[in-house]
């Protein structure tokens, strides 16, 4: 059974560029362009990883995070950040809202299959 | 000899051929049936099979590819890479280079264009194997890793065996002890919680920087140390490795091995002595993480481990000399490592060691501990290739949209410069754009949407306002970023280098002076509205500091990889396969032996049996009429019968399995479905069915195109087919079967339907019918067989252009078939084209006009009757007519379309012959029905030239030579003519 990634991100070209590189790792993708978006298009199914921006409208990537976190059915699943930002300050905040990891924009994505790799089964 | 290796090219080709259909369709199924060891195998055998007969010939490049596809197809079928949609889709594409390179190499023509790109991918894509094991790799070193991760890891998504498992992978783990100690009772046990610690002995040669790399997420939430190993030297106060050690200068006194071996088997001891913290996790004595604070201590301290642990406390006297007793025990004598590597008997060792035990034994200093490999420098920064120009237009588009946003909310800002929404939306934007352009490696769109991005962030923060001279910076920003989506736009309908704006470094420096909040001493002139707060320093950090500086990327973290120019190749062109030279059918199930004949031979072989059952049927006549039924003979219906059996098989010898049509059309589907989205489920029935070469090569093309129209077209997008209650993935089936003497080919799918009311609406459009006609669903359907016919809404590169129908029909009907459409709105269309088994043999209508007979085709032939007066009329602008239930028919006297003389001029007392072609009726007056018949037909184009509306001729059983007509060609003949004109004549 093919593994089931969710890329949240506000702009759809990224979003195809990592759901591309990761539907070649053999996972089937769900989009969505915000937090609300994502929590909805999600609608409780289970899912094996999550990979989101910070920086979107209506709810961010923090709070997506946090939110996601407390459901039990994602409590568990490895969430990547998607940032610009490399800095501490943005990877403390994201592990304080439970995230797993990161990668920076722009991403190589060789790379961000390898860190996937030691995410999900 | 010249000849005889030209012989052998040709066999060549012709195999090969063979191999890269078994390639194709094996990697297709393969895609659908995941990981098959054997059809891996057979999939790999065949590339080699190529590899071997290019090289065997000297086509070396070619030889050279398929080395690469096999290399590749093997790590594959070894599981040393798995089997993933990037790979096959790779294959595939190699497969089609390498159709390419071998069709070139036959001709002596170009190699495809996109040869040397998908080599490089080929051999890139092969993965470094596992490092040999073994002395001979210098890079090989043992770590030591100890992997402590926190009770509440879980909590954020880790899952510490996967980070084991790539341990595993990147080098051999020679040793792995879990610590259990932690683990409470089941009852206690919570489930969410992670109890387990690690000690792990791995032998990798990557540096300690990629290990380390492998916990980078979890390395706050854990313990952890690696450090390389260093040999085990012995405890000095052990007495025993003392004993020992001196038993070797002993053996080096007695002359019976040198210094250089012993020094030798000495490090080989220390190599195979257990160290002692492995020992005590083993034991249970040490926990991971008590390990890794005594192996900082000595690391800090330089102290042994024994002085450490029980200085720390951690163990106690007793514990300590247990362990170290465990680890002499545990060590290979020196004796047995000699022995073992042939410097001593046995015998001569144990008489030795006997002896030894007497004498004292000067001193001998320590063997060093092996020196460590210099760590490797971290591997090399991957490049980042933009591939996909499509995803490089949506991106323009979706640039465009967020700049048109960006004009709009400055224009507010404008009027409120304060306005949080509109500086968040502003803000976003550029942020946006600075990402995506970042991924495609445009520099300059992303400094500049960085240093936007930046003023906005100011305005956000109040550090600046947006008013005046910001506000005038902010506005440039959006339309210099406009004119470089232009740009970009601009090399993607005609690629070469992207022009820089040369207003760029003047807007950059001005964004920076904007965004950087007044200086107390007024270095930047002066707004008129101060600044937040003038305590601030002159030049405040933008949250992003490692992105400021654009003209030196610096990678802060080991995730940040250094993009380089992009190569925007151009698309490959998909070739699609071009029919096979073959003589000989290839079959499905690979059990038929085959023979390969030469075409011409073949072809000759079939027409003189054609001859021959015609002269067979001119003798029965001969010998009907002579005799008259007088006589019955023996012979004769022996030598039909056999004349006829001849005749089905030399025509079945040129019968060719669908299957390779059928191929190709999975590959199309494959292919543009995964191109547009849309998932599909392509099923195949009945591709054994076999039809005349001729007509499965002229078939191919408008299968093609009706299997692309119904991916583009047919099928709904998946969002919308979930709306409508479908499963998101579409449903093609494309089925043959032979029934009733004719072949069917059947397209299915589930998709959208033929929307009539549309069909209808185009059609008026165009004047093909009139407004308020009534048409049944058939003959609305066929209007899509017009040419230039579409109603698709948008016409994609695939089709839409309403070229297509057309053609499909007309090769369908110079088949001499027909196409029929069945169609429901919303719940799918399917098109069905029945075709005569072969086309040397045909069921004809044969009518007689004045002396002569002519052959009509019988699928063209709807019916024949003799029309009464009132049913005929004469209408202006078209001539004779005659009404048929209610339809008007045009009536085409074939004596004046053919120039012939007739002896039949009034309709009513002659036959009208009701003939359908195109969609369109017409009644061929003929002077009488003679009988229906099967016809032998003999090309008039390689024996005469071609003639509008005669497509053949044949031999009559008596011998008179009958014209086949040819429908559209006498309509168009007819029409052209209704002046009276005559055609040339024909003799």
């Amino acid at each position: 059974m093919a593994r089931k990634a969710l890329i949240v991100d506000d702009s759809v070209c990224m979003r195809r560029m990592v759901s591309d590189t990761v539907e070649q790792m053999g996972f089937t993708t769900l989009q969505a362009g915000n937090g609300q978006q994502a929590l909805e298009v999600l609608a409780d199914q289970p899912i094996d990883l999550v990979i989101t921006d910070l920086n979107m409208p209506e709810m961010d990537g923090l709070q997506l995070i946090r939110c996601l976190r407390e459901q039990s059915t994602y409590q568990y699943i490895p969430i990547l950040m998607l940032t610009t930002e490399s800095q501490d300050a943005v990877k403390q905040r994201g592990r304080a809202a439970g995230a797993t990891g990161w990668i920076v924009k722009p991403f190589n994505p060789e790379r961000l299959q390898q860190l996937i790799a030691r995410l999900v089964r | 000899m010249q000849l005889d290796l030209n012989r052998y090219r040709e066999a060549f080709f012709e195999e090969a051929a063979d191999h890269l259909s078994e390639l194709e369709a094996g990697l297709l199924r393969l895609e659908e049936t995941g990981q098959d060891s054997e059809l891996l195998n057979s999939i790999f055998r065949a590339a080699h099979s190529i590899k071997g007969g290019a090289s065997t010939l000297g086509l070396e490049d070619i030889a050279n590819f398929t080395h690469a596809l096999e290399g590749l197809l093997d790590q594959l079928r070894t599981g040393v890479q798995p089997v993933t949609p990037g790979r096959i889709d790779l294959l595939l594409r190699a497969r089609d280079i390498l159709a390419g390179l071998l069709a070139a190499a036959r001709v002596q023509g170009a190699p495809p264009p996109a040869t040397g790109s998908v080599l490089d991918q080929l051999r890139k894509a092969r993965v470094d194997e596992a490092p040999a094991v073994g002395p001979s790799n210098p890079n090989l070193c043992v770590y030591t890793l100890l992997f402590a991760p926190n009770a509440e890891v879980f909590a954020h998504g880790f899952e510490p065996m996967l980070l084991l498992r790539e341990l595993a992978h990147v080098g051999e783990i020679l040793e792995s002890v879990a610590e259990t100690c932690h683990l409470p009772d089941l009852n206690e046990l919570v489930g969410d919680r992670c109890y387990l610690a690690w000690s792990i002995l791995l032998r990798t040669d990557r540096p300690i920087a990629a290990l380390e790399d492998i916990f980078v997420f979890v390395r706050d939430d854990c313990r952890l140390l690696i450090q390389p190993l260093s040999f085990a030297p012995p405890e000095p106060s052990c007495s025993v490795s003392e004993v020992r050690r001196r038993f070797g200068a002993y053996l080096i006194q007695r002359g019976l091995i040198t210094a250089d071996e012993l020094t030798d088997v000495l490090q080989q001891q220390d190599r195979y002595r257990p160290h002692l913290e492995q020992l005590a996790i083993r034991e249970g004595m040490l926990t991971v993480r008590q390990i890794c604070d005594i192996l900082d201590a000595m690391a800090g301290s330089g102290a042994p481990f024994r002085t450490v642990a029980t200085r720390l406390g951690y163990l106690n006297h007793k514990q300590l000399a247990l362990l170290i007793q465990l680890q002499t025990k545990q060590t290979p004598p020196l004796g047995e490592l000699l022995v073992a590597a042939g410097k001593l008997s046995r015998a001569q060792m144990e008489r030795e060691l006997a002896i030894f035990h007497g004498d004292p034994v000067p001193e001998i200093s320590e063997p060093e501990p092996a020196a460590q490999p210099e760590a490797e420098s971290a591997s090399a920064c991957q490049v980042f290739q933009c591939e996909n120009p499509e995803l490089l237009g949506e991106f323009c588009t979706e640039a465009e949209e967020h700049l048109e946003a960006v004009d709009r909310q400055l224009l507010i800002l404008e009027n409120d410069p304060t306005n949080k929404e509109a500086l968040n939306a502003v803000y976003r934007a550029f942020h946006t754009i600075k990402g995506v352009s970042s991924m495609f490696d445009l520099t300059d769109m992303r400094t500049l949407a960085h240093e936007a991005e930046n003023l906005l962030n100011q305005a956000r923060d109040g550090v600046v306002l947006l008013r005046d001279r910001a506000m005038d910076a902010a506005f440039a920003s959006a339309d210099l970023l406009k004119r470089q989506v232009g740009h970009l736009r601009d090399w993607l309908a005609k690629p070469g280098a992207l022009p820089s704006d040369p207003d760029l470094p003047q807007l950059l420096n001005e964004l920076r002076i904007v965004a950087s909040p007044p200086a107390p001493d007024g270095s930047k002139p002066a707004s008129p509205i101060p600044a937040a707060d003038e305590s601030k320093p002159a030049s405040p950090i933008p949250p992003a500091a490692d992105e400021s500086k654009p003209a030196s990327p610096t990678p802060p973290a080991a995730d940040e990889s250094k993009p380089t120019s992009p190569t925007l190749p151009a698309e490959e062109e998909q070739s699609e396969g071009k029919a096979r030279k073959a003589a000989t059918p290839t079959t499905a199930t690979g059990d038929r032996e085959i023979v390969r004949v030469d075409r011409s031979r073949l072809d000759k072989l079939i027409n003189t049996i054609g001859e021959l059952v015609i002269a067979q049927s001119m003798v029965q006549q001969e010998f009907d009429e002579q005799l008259n039924g007088h006589f019955h003979s023996r012979a004769l219906p022996e030598l039909n019968k056999i004349a006829r059996d001849l005749q089905e098989l030399s025509l079945s010898l040129r019968m060719v399995p669908l299957q390779g049509t059928f191929q190709k059309a999975a590959r199309v589907v494959r292919d543009l479905s995964r191109k547009i989205g849309k998932p599909i489920h392509f099923e195949l029935q009945g591709e054994d069915t076999e039809l005349d070469k001729t007509v499965v090569d002229q078939l191919g093309d408008p299968l093609i195109h009706m299997v692309r129209n119904a991916v583009d077209h047919g099928i709904e997008p998946p969002q919308v087919r979930l709306q409508a209650g479908k499963p998101a993935q579409g449903r093609i089936t494309l089925r043959a079967y032979h029934q009733g003497g004719n072949v069917y080919i059947e397209l299915e799918d589930d998709g959208k339907g033929l929307d009539r009311q549309a069909i209808v609406n185009k059609a008026i459009e165009r004047g093909l019918i009139s407004d308020g006609s009534k048409l049944s669903d058939g003959e609305v359907f066929n209007l899509i067989f017009e040419p230039g016919f579409s109603t698709a809404k948008v016409v994609t590169e695939v089709s839409g252009r309403g070229v297509g129908m057309d053609v499909v029909r007309r090769n369908v009907e110079a088949l001499q078939g027909n196409i029929l459409i069945r169609s429901q709105l919303g719940k799918g269309t399917t098109f069905t084209i029945r075709l005569p088994l072969t086309l040397a043999i045909m069921d004809g209508l044969s009518v007689g006009l004045g002396d002569e007979v002519y052959i009509l085709p019988l699928l063209s032939v709807v019916e024949s009757f003799r029309p009464r007066r009132s049913e005929l009329h004469r209408v202006a602008g078209r001539g004779e007519v005659v009404i048929v239930r209610g339809e008007v028919v045009p009536i085409v006297r074939l004596s004046r379309v053919l120039g012939r003389p007739a002896r039949v001029e009034d309709p009513c007392a002659g036959l009208l012959v009701l003939v359908e072609n195109q969609g369109k009726k017409h009644a061929l007056l003929v002077d009488e029905l003679l009988g229906q018949l099967q016809v032998v037909m003999k090309s008039l184009d390689v024996n005469y030239r071609k003639v509008e509306g005669i497509s053949g001729a044949t031999i009559l059983g008596d011998g008179r030579v009958a014209m086949v007509l040819d429908v559209y060609g006498l309509t168009r003949l007819a029409e052209g003519c209704r002046g009276g004109a005559l055609v040339g004549s024909l003799t």
